[in-house]
């Protein structure tokens, strides 16, 4: 399907961006939530790193986007909006990373898990028209085989990346001198 | 490591009985000097002298008083004799020897004639309550009554959103109920014989 300049409106505003960035400020966590870009959405923010990005997808995001597009002054939106549709779809994606962030795993989570993340997928297009000019990616397909590792091994604590991401963080910081092999001992 | 191997070799050589007597008074004079760094006695001497804290440390879990850090003063807790969790904030912390209460004021419910956008999404565990704290009495809770932090934003002048941190239990006892139903389901079949061999279990 063609798209036509100007036919499709974008969801995000500047507005958004820096309702976000408020709820980022101001909202309240204790000492073990990490820090996230206070500037996100901006080019001063640099890369947002994985564990960012859940912080993100499980705090920030939902309740500036629930709380912006879900409600206005105590009020319900109207369901028929596409604003609301836009926000159920996203939140299908952010329900989908905090059940897949849990402590504790079953058939049902795991289920939940897998039913959100197809409705996230059927409703891209739908959502998002201009995606449909973008390259499938492999992060989607992959996203399904989640669904698998939560039955096969149980919540991603225990077989997620991130304990080798600090290992990894952790030989970074190490001075070397690029030289394999070698003894310590023999510097004076 | 050459510092590390040299504090080493003190440490045992004032241990041994040949250590000369002006090494060992040397020693006593530094221990006065500088105390102890050792954290857990300096929380007994704290525990011994002072009944109110600014912080605890439970199971690693760190909880302040709201006038200290109100973040970490947050929390998702049963009040006495109650089943229901409830959401407060610490406003003072007694521990003497081994025990600790916290002091904790509840968050106000959210009025009636307001609408909860987050009820919509059952697995998000995020409620809408009144940004104001609760006039009643404040609950004295231990620590083990303590489920998890919570996080808050205050969208409006009236509401704030608040946010369970907990990774293992959810506001909404929905999945829980559901969970419960499936175990029952699965003790059913096995008490009548009709669960098929090879047959997928849950992970509880």
């Amino acid at each position: 399907m063609p798209l036509t300049p100007g036919v499709v409106r974008p969801t995000v505003t500047v507005d958004t961006i820096r309702y976000i960035q408020r709820v980022i400020k101001e909202t309240i966590t204790p000492s073990w939530i990490n820090s996230v870009p206070t500037d996100y959405g901006e080019n001063s923010a640099g890369t947002i790193k994985a564990d960012e990005w859940r912080l993100l997808s499980t705090i920030y995001l939902p309740i500036a986007l629930v709380t912006l597009w879900g409600e206005q002054n105590g009020i319900p939106v109207e369901q028929t909006s596409p604003v609301a549709d836009v926000l159920d779809h996203t939140m299908a994606l952010f329900q989908a990373v905090t059940i897949s962030c849990r402590y504790r795993m079953n058939t049902i989570h795991a289920t939940r898990y897998r039913e959100f993340i197809k409705k996230w997928v059927d409703g891209l297009y739908r959502c998002h028209p201009h995606t449909i000019k973008h390259p499938l990616r492999q992060n989607v397909h992959a996203s399904f085989h989640i669904y698998d590792f939560l039955l096969l091994f149980g919540p991603t604590t225990s077989w997620w990346c991130f304990p080798f991401e600090r290992l990894i963080g952790a030989l970074q910081k190490i001075n070397t001198n690029d030289l394999i092999g070698g003894k310590s001992w023999s510097l004076p | 490591m050459n510092s590390h191997t040299r504090g080493a070799n003190l440490r045992q050589w004032l241990r041994r009985p040949e250590c000369s007597e002006i090494v060992q008074q040397f020693k006593c004079l530094f221990d006065k000097a500088f105390s102890s760094k050792n954290p857990s006695d300096r929380n007994i001497e704290q525990n011994a002298r002072h009944s109110e804290r600014a912080h605890y440390n439970h199971n690693g879990v760190v909880f302040s008083r709201a006038s200290t850090h109100l973040g970490n003063s947050l929390i998702l807790y049963y009040p006495p004799l109650s089943t229901t969790a409830i959401v407060g904030s610490i406003q003072k912390i007694e521990a003497s020897g081994e025990e600790a209460f916290f002091w904790v004021k509840r968050q106000a419910p959210l009025s009636s004639n307001k609408y909860d956008p987050f009820c919509r999404y059952t697995s998000f565990p995020a409620k809408v309550y009144s940004s104001l704290m609760d006039n009643g009495p404040e609950d004295r809770i231990r620590p083990q009554a303590v489920v998890s932090h919570i996080a808050r934003f205050e969208f409006s002048s009236e509401r704030a959103v608040i946010l369970n941190l907990s990774r293992v239990c959810f506001f909404n006892v929905l999945l829980d109920v559901l969970i419960m139903k499936s175990r029952i389901d699965i003790v059913i079949r096995r008490v009548f014989g009709k669960l098929e061999a090879g047959q997928r279990t849950d992970f509880f």
